[in-house]
């Protein structure tokens, strides 16, 4: 109960910063997205089902602070915390360089998928525009945040699985 | 099972209208999120104004010299405009002459503070700290000191979202201040950063450097959202063809959309006493 409060409240704070802070600061389109960084960590270090469920409450919070298509970014932040949490789950566990691979993996992914959502659904979706100017800048930005996110995820919500660790060392013994 | 949920989300948000209950439920979170993110963009406030302070005082040398001669021109332009308007008002008397809605004078006047800037590759949108509390409707138009920033595209409580200029789904008639050549100004679909002036046939005249403004043209049943001769940008380059009918135009926004602090919200002083 504990780790679900402090997820909401870790979501909910790194939404205000996002709308308030992070949205306005940019390498050409690109803005850094704080808010994806702490998914794909709390993914790593959770697994997928709290990943996704923390991605849904991420989407759902930005949606409705921005005036954004409601369930857009919901369905983005859900699949990107999903899949990362499936990667952390498998092969990603405990590698040094798990973090910034899904970042950097995730935020084109991220940024491709909201392009197609965006098409299907008829709105305006620029892929010059995407590509040339948002992609770059946005993935610079999010791999200087994903350490300094990472850590203090890593802190304050711990990883999945370390108590656990050290019971499988007792059977073992 | 979330990921159906936010695909039911957004097929009901995408094919309901603007007033339908999840669009209204966006609205109270919004206003329920705007304290926040009021208190956020005071924290950081001192921080921008540092940051701004360092980079204006970089680019002011510059601009001084650049200034001081624009400065002198528009003094004298002003002048003759000054004199202009005063017989036109004269004139518009003499001839007891209808005319529709002006801005400044038959708008009154919100000033509101943004509280979500304009982000991403996509959606050119803020959000800003005033709605239906301010008698804020959809598609009122949005202006600051150097023109227009866009329109309303959705009201809630206490905040709203506003359509800037730049945005792909944005389109304003517009005419040439010098040479009266009218056109529709959008964002291009190739995004990038300038706007284009379309529809304005081969026969009217353009030239590098024109003013573009606002037409606010008004039909019998049908209007313009926009008053005349609010500032939209300047002409940058255009060209034709032997083959297209019309210009190619390309127009520089006279707004800087990325660095939004406060905008204007127009309310027709006509809607006030009971207007549309």
């Amino acid at each position: 109960m504990r780790l679900v409060v402090k997820t909401a409240v870790i979501v909910f704070v790194a939404t205000i910063l996002q709308v308030s802070w992070f949205d306005g600061v940019s390498i050409g389109y690109g803005s850094p997205g704080l808010l994806l960084v702490i998914i794909v960590s709390l993914a790593l270090l959770r697994g997928s089902v709290f990943g996704a469920g923390a991605g849904f409450a991420a989407g759902l919070c930005y949606d409705i602070a921005t005036y954004g298509q409601l369930g857009l970014t919901s369905l983005l932040l859900t699949l990107a915390g999903f899949w990362t949490g499936r990667y952390g789950e498998t092969t990603g566990r405990d590698r040094a360089h798990a973090p910034f691979l899904s970042v950097a993996v995730i935020t084109v992914l991220y940024e491709l998928g909201g392009l197609t959502v965006r098409f299907l659904i008829g709105e305006a979706a620029p892929f010059e525009r995407l590509v040339w100017g948002a992609l770059p800048g946005e993935l610079v930005l999010n791999l200087i945040l994903t350490a300094p996110v990472y850590i203090f995820c890593r802190w304050a919500v711990g990883k999945q699985g370390d108590r656990l660790g050290s019971a499988e060392v007792r059977v073992l013994a | 099972m979330l990921v159906l949920l936010s695909l039911i989300l957004l097929t009901i948000s995408f094919r309901e209208s603007s007033n339908g209950p999840l669009h209204r439920f966006q609205g109270y979170g919004s206003a329920v999120t705007k304290p926040f993110q009021v208190v956020a963009d005071r924290i950081a406030q001192p921080f921008q104004d540092a940051y701004g302070w360092f980079h204006d005082m970089r680019k002011a040398k510059d601009e001084n010299k650049k200034l001081s001669e624009e400065l002198e021109n528009l003094r004298q332009q002003r002048a003759r405009q000054k004199n202009a308007e005063v017989e036109a008002a004269h004139l518009e008397e003499l001839l007891n002459y209808e005319r529709v809605a002006r801005f400044p004078e038959d708008y009154s006047k919100v000033n509101v503070e943004v509280i979500t800037p304009a982000t991403g590759a996509f959606e050119q949108t803020v959000v800003i700290a005033a709605g239906q509390n301010r008698e804020i409707r959809v598609d009122d138009p949005v202006v600051v000191g150097d023109g227009l920033v866009g329109r309303i595209s959705q009201v809630g409580p206490t905040t709203s979202k506003v359509t800037l200029v730049s945005d792909p789904n944005f389109a304003a008639s517009a005419r040439d201040l010098n040479t009266g050549a009218e056109g529709i100004v959008r964002h291009p679909a190739t995004g990038s950063d300038v706007l284009i002036l379309d529809g304005v046939k081969k026969d009217k005249e353009v030239n590098k450097g024109d003013s573009i403004i606002t037409s606010g043209w008004v039909r019998p049943d049908l209007s313009s959202l926009y008053p005349q001769k609010i500032s939209i940008g300047r002409i940058t380059s255009f060209s034709r063809t032997d083959v297209n009918p019309i210009y190619q135009i390309q127009v520089e926004p006279s707004v800087d959309f990325t660095s939004l602090e406060a905008v204007i919200v127009l309310i027709s002083k006509n809607r006030q006493v009971g207007g549309p």
